[in-house]
C-alpha cells in the first residue's frame, strides 16, 4: 500500500520542528503548522526549501514535489541575503 | 552574570544544535561549523560572536587544518550572497561591512542596524543564519571553490 503520509524534520530560524503530514498537504499548510508550533512571527517572509530548491507555488501539495518517507527541509528567511 | 547578549546566543546556539543533529552538519561548542555543498565538497566557518546580537556575527570560512580563516581555497562562490569578495553578503554577516572588513562589500549599510536592514529579512537568528548558508551552497547557483 502506497504510504499516505510524509514525516518532515524541518530546520526553522527557531530550531527543529517535526511533523507527520498527509501527501496531499500543501506547502503553505506546512509552513503555518512549523511557524506556529515554534512560535516564528510570520510566515509571510519564510520558503520551504528542499535539496537547495524552494517549493513553490506553495499550493501545491508535498506529493507533488516528489516528497516520501522521512524528508529534511529547511525553512529559510525570503531575501535575507544580496 | 550572564548578559542579555549572552542569553540570546545561548538560546539560539541551542536551537542550531538541534538542527545540526538531526542532519550531517558538524558543529562544535567554540562555533566551528561543516557544511556539505551540493557538490560533496565540505566547507567550514568559524563563527566570531563577540556583541551578538548588538552586532551580527563574524561568518568566516575557515580550514580546520591549517586553522586559518578567509582563503580563498576554503571559500565557495557562484551568486552575490557567495559574494566574490570572498565574505558571505548579507547584513547578518560582520565582515560584509567595509568599515569592518576591507573586503567587505558594503560602506552604505549600518552595523548597528543590521536587524532592521530590509536586506535581512527575517534572518536574524544563529539558526536562520546557518540554513540560509546551506541552502545557497546547495542551490544551482554555488558554483565551486574561489580557487
Amino acid at each position: 500500500m502506497a504510504q499516505e503520509e510524509v514525516t518532515l524534520e524541518i530546520g526553522t530560524p527557531k530550531g527543529l520542528f517535526s511533523g507527520t503530514f498527509p501527501k496531499t498537504a500543501k506547502v503553505e499548510d506546512v509552513i503555518e503548522a512549523a511557524v506556529e508550533a515554534k512560535g516564528i512571527d510570520s510566515g509571510e517572509a519564510l520558503e520551504l526549501v528542499y535539496n537547495g530548491d524552494v517549493l513553490q507555488p506553495v499550493q501545491r501539495t508535498l506529493v507533488s514535489f516528489g516528497l516520501a518517507g522521512t524528508v529534511s527541509l529547511e525553512l529559510v528567511a525570503t531575501g535575507s541575503g544580496v | 552574570m550572564a548578559t542579555a547578549g549572552t542569553l540570546v546566543f545561548d538560546e539560539q546556539f541551542r536551537d542550531l544544535k538541534e538542527i545540526a543533529s538531526s542532519r550531517p552538519w558538524q558543529l562544535d561548542d567554540g562555533f566551528v561549523f561543516g557544511l556539505t555543498a551540493r557538490d560533496g565538497e565540505t566547507y567550514w566557518l568559524k563563527v566570531d560572536c563577540t556583541d551578538y546580537p548588538a552586532v551580527p556575527p563574524a561568518w568566516h570560512w575557515y580550514n580546520p587544518e591549517t586553522q586559518t580563516t578567509d582563503q580563498p581555497a576554503d571559500t565557495p562562490k557562484g551568486s552575490g550572497f557567495l559574494h566574490g569578495s570572498g565574505r558571505i553578503c548579507a547584513p547578518w554577516n560582520r565582515l560584509a561591512y567595509k568599515k569592518i572588513d576591507p573586503q567587505g562589500p558594503h560602506d552604505d549599510w549600518d552595523l548597528n542596524s543590521w536587524q532592521t536592514n530590509p536586506k535581512t529579512g527575517r534572518c536574524t537568528t544563529l539558526a536562520a543564519m546557518a540554513l540560509r548558508i546551506h541552502v545557497e551552497l546547495n542551490s544551482n547557483r554555488y558554483q565551486g571553490r574561489m580557487r
